[in-house]
């Protein structure tokens, strides 16, 4: 199985699952365009990245409300705020 | 003799009585075409109405099924029987009233190509969620499940994954499966010590299977909620459809 990350403005919106038979195999970064051009050809819009279940690559498995750093090429979770201090 | 407006006749108090037996004649005929009159099969209604109308309508007792003359050929009505799908089945049983039926299962997404409109069973279960810090599992993925009437079409089929595992709460979530725009099952959520939805049954496939544990059962099927120690994402959804053959 592979999957992928519709990313919105950089935000995961959500992950859905492709065939390996439908993504070239499903070993990145081969897989991948060929997993988008799958999407798109059922008609599905957006942008989409493939992330790996097992965090193998792209930092960690994408998740609705991450965040995709495409200069880190990774899906980083929010930082969440730091306690004010006295 | 007069008409309806819609073209039904009828005897009028003028009529003639020697015109009685031709305004029964074509009150008689009218209801041919206008009635959904029951043949045993299509050869006997093929060999009563030899020259059918465009909009005549008739019902077959060998299939139990309702069929409307399009203008050249007998239809079934849309949505009046079972529906039907031209994807390569994955596999077909007999369930215990020995009714044959055919499935089809997406494990990815796809195309769900439905060219008879009708009823079919139809299973939609979302991305299990993730395992959670500490002692929490995911929920399992909600499903829509049931008897349920497809539009013939072409219908994208999603399959949504399970979310991440070590993650907040609010990250947690799996994603919806879906089959068009009509049928969504939503990713399960964050689980908590003591709450979570409880694995249940399906038999679409003719063999019981177990979907959408939470917690912390191991991941075994779809639609499961992750594991909390150790840590697991939840397990993807899966899409259903089984329909009669």
């Amino acid at each position: 199985m592979s999957y992928f990350a519709q990313v919105d403005q950089n935000e995961v919106v959500r992950v859905i699952v492709v065939d390996d038979a439908d993504s070239g195999g499903g070993t990145f970064p081969e897989s991948e365009p060929v997993g988008q051009a799958f999407i798109a050809s059922l008609g599905i819009d957006g942008e989409w990245l493939q992330t790996s279940y097992n965090g193998n690559f792209r930092g960690q498995y994408a998740g609705q409300g991450m965040t995709y750093d495409p200069t880190l090429d990774e899906f980083v979770s929010p930082q969440s705020e730091e306690p004010l201090s006295e | 003799m007069a008409v309806t407006p819609v073209g039904n006749p009828y005897v009028e108090s003028s009529d003639l009585v020697a015109n009685y037996p031709g305004a029964s004649e074509a009150l008689a005929e009218r209801i041919d075409i206008v009635g959904v009159n029951p043949f045993a099969n299509a050869a006997a209604r093929d060999a009563a109405i030899p020259s059918p109308v465009q909009g005549q309508m008739c019902s077959l007792n060998d299939d139990n099924k309702g069929y409307r003359y399009d203008g050249s050929a007998w239809v079934l009505f849309s949505g009046a029987g079972d529906a039907n799908f031209t994807n390569v089945a994955t596999g077909t049983y007999t369930d215990g009233d020995s009714v044959d039926w055919k499935y089809k299962t997406f494990t990815g997404a796809g195309s769900l190509v439905i060219d008879v409109a009708g009823e079919c069973l139809l299973l939609v279960l979302g991305g299990g969620g993730g395992g959670d810090f500490g002692s929490h599992g995911g929920l399992g993925g909600y499903t829509s499940r049931g008897t349920y009437k497809i539009t013939a079409a072409t219908h994208t089929v999603t399959v949504g994954g399970g979310g991440p595992a070590g993650v907040s709460a609010a990250l947690s979530r799996g994603s919806d499966s879906s089959v068009g725009s009509s049928f969504l099952g939503y990713g399960g959520g964050v689980g908590s010590n003591t709450l979570g939805e409880s694995a249940f049954n399906d038999d679409i496939t003719g063999t019981s299977v177990s979907y959408a544990g939470a917690n912390t059962v191991p991941i075994i099927n779809r639609g499961q909620g992750g594991r909390s120690n150790p840590q697991l994402a939840g397990s993807s959804g899966i899409v259903i459809i089984a329909v009669k053959v």
